[in-house]
């Protein structure tokens, strides 16, 4: 082994650097059993809390609340957790008298300055405390709020806006959602969980003169079934972005919009494969009898994703057919294949 | 209203295996002054509506290892418990969903999110036309 002018040779350098690594990944290991005490420890406390603060809760729901002594800020943000997912649960009055609790003890107003905290934690913190609250003074802080800087802080708010079912924050998180400031599946969720309370402001976001923002809002009004908004989604299936043109077709096909289905029928020569295929999905969806022949001529003749939704529609509006045009010598496989399908589910 | 004998108040069996939802329920029959079983997925449910014969089921359609609309069938199925009223919980409103319920036996339903209010009258209705 060559040895350095210090006499270290290079086994030396490898006997020490294992070493270090050994040292390395024991400590590393008990930071992460340390870890794993210490929120199993937290989560332990917070079930606790939980237990002890049910009865509050339960009371706060019911408007009878006055008896119980003011929790300290730990259970207060427990509470509101707790309070939070009961609120979920019910209609009604609950809502209300959640807000009259938290309100009367200032606990809005100071969660509202946390808002304007300087460091990002204490402002997210804010913004998920004041979702449970079921404040309504609270929407117009958290709509600003979510414009922060920190990612964290507007994933929280947008939470928030959800649990608060704010129908002004339709707008601003559907472009939260677009611009990708707030991740899609949380203002997604935040969007649905507002629902049929959202929908009325939704009418100008389905022109919108950015098409992501009428594709998202399209695709809202689909999942929310609101069946007054299919004039407005019938009129997008010839929207010069192919992304809306698809969306309002998988809406129509979700609102099961038969008065549609002529407008839904062009869509089948529509230029982009992805439409025609969505469209065919619709039709099937809605069962439109009329539109048989031309998805048959699609099934044979389309690129094969319009022609699998072709055949699998058909063999959804019509079995028969499907099965008499699979016994002609030009079916093509995709008739043949959703014909199979067919009389296998029928065994 | 008027318990089954033996029975100084009527005794309600809440099925959910949402926790929070079986707290909002149970809480709101206690305060109503019921008894009140709960079981947390629709087997559970099923023994102890076959055990204590409570004077009223209320069942949440998807819980685990039976869903409600079997757990109603079943109740129907015994003679010790066919005439139990039952009201469905449920997320579930579309027509096809509640005519399933009717059709499995169920007497009434109850849509979540639901009303305290509502949840107790219609308690209350069903237990007061027995």
């Amino acid at each position: 082994m060559p040895a350095s002018a210090h006499g270290v040779t290079l086994g030396d350098v490898f006997r020490w650097g294992s070493a270090g690594l050994a040292v390395a990944a024991v400590v590393f290991i008990c930071v992460l059993a340390l870890r794993r005490v210490h929120l199993s420890r937290q989560e332990h406390l917070r079930n606790r809390a939980e237990s002890r603060l049910r009865p509050l809760a339960l009371a706060i729901i019911d408007g009878d609340a006055g008896e119980f002594a003011l929790p300290d800020e730990h259970d207060i943000r427990v509470l509101a957790g707790l309070l939070s997912r009961y609120a979920r649960q019910l209609t009604g009055t609950a809502h209300g008298h959640i807000a009259a609790y938290f309100e009367a003890r200032g606990e809005v107003e100071r969660e509202m300055e946390g808002l304007r905290g300087r460091r990002p934690w204490r402002r997210a913190t804010a913004a998920f405390a004041l979702g449970g609250m079921s404040s309504p003074t609270a929407v117009p802080p958290l709509l600003r709020a979510l414009e922060d800087p920190n990612p964290s802080v507007r994933a929280a708010v947008a939470c928030s806006l959800g649990r608060l079912k704010a129908p002004e924050a339709v707008k601003p998180l559907l472009e939260a959602l677009v611009s990708g400031a707030v991740p899609g599946s949380l203002a997604g969720w935040a969007l649905i969980s507002i629902g049929a309370a959202g929908l009325p402001g939704l009418g100008t976001l389905v022109t919108h003169p950015e098409a992501a923002i009428r594709a998202v809002t399209i695709d809202l009004v689909g999942v929310l079934g609101d069946p007054a908004y299919t004039p407005l989604l019938t009129e997008r299936l010839r929207d010069s972005a192919a992304e809306v043109r698809a969306k309002a077709a998988v809406s129509l096909g979700r609102l099961g919009a038969s008065e549609a289905a002529t407008e839904l029928r062009t869509v089948l020569d529509d230029r982009v494969p992805y439409v025609r295929a969505v469209a065919a999905e619709a039709l099937g969806a809605i069962g439109d009898r009329r539109a048989v022949d031309a998805l048959l001529g699609m099934a044979r003749h389309d690129q094969q994703d319009p022609a699998q939704a072709a055949a699998t529609a058909v063999a959804r509006i019509d079995p028969r057919a499907l099965r008499a045009s699979a016994e002609n010598p030009d079916a093509g496989q995709y008739v043949l294949e959703a014909s199979d399908l067919v009389a296998m589910r029928a065994v | 209203m008027t318990p089954s004998a033996g029975r100084v108040r009527p005794l309600v069996l809440v099925a959910d295996d949402d926790e929070d939802i079986l707290d909002l329920v149970v809480f709101r029959l206690e305060q109503a002054n019921y008894d009140v079983a709960s079981a947390t997925n629709g087997a559970e449910a099923l023994t102890l509506a076959r055990e204590r014969i409570p004077d009223l089921a209320i069942l949440d359609v998807m819980m685990p290892k039976l869903d409600g609309y079997e757990v109603t069938r079943q109740i129907r199925a015994n003679d010790e418990t066919r005439d139990m009223p039952v009201i469905l919980l449920t997320a579930r409103v579309q027509e096809a969903d509640v005519t399933r319920g009717f059709e499995a036996g169920a007497d009434d339903y109850i849509k979540k999110p639901f009303s305290p209010q509502e949840l107790r009258a219609r308690v209350q209705s069903i237990l007061g036309r027995r």
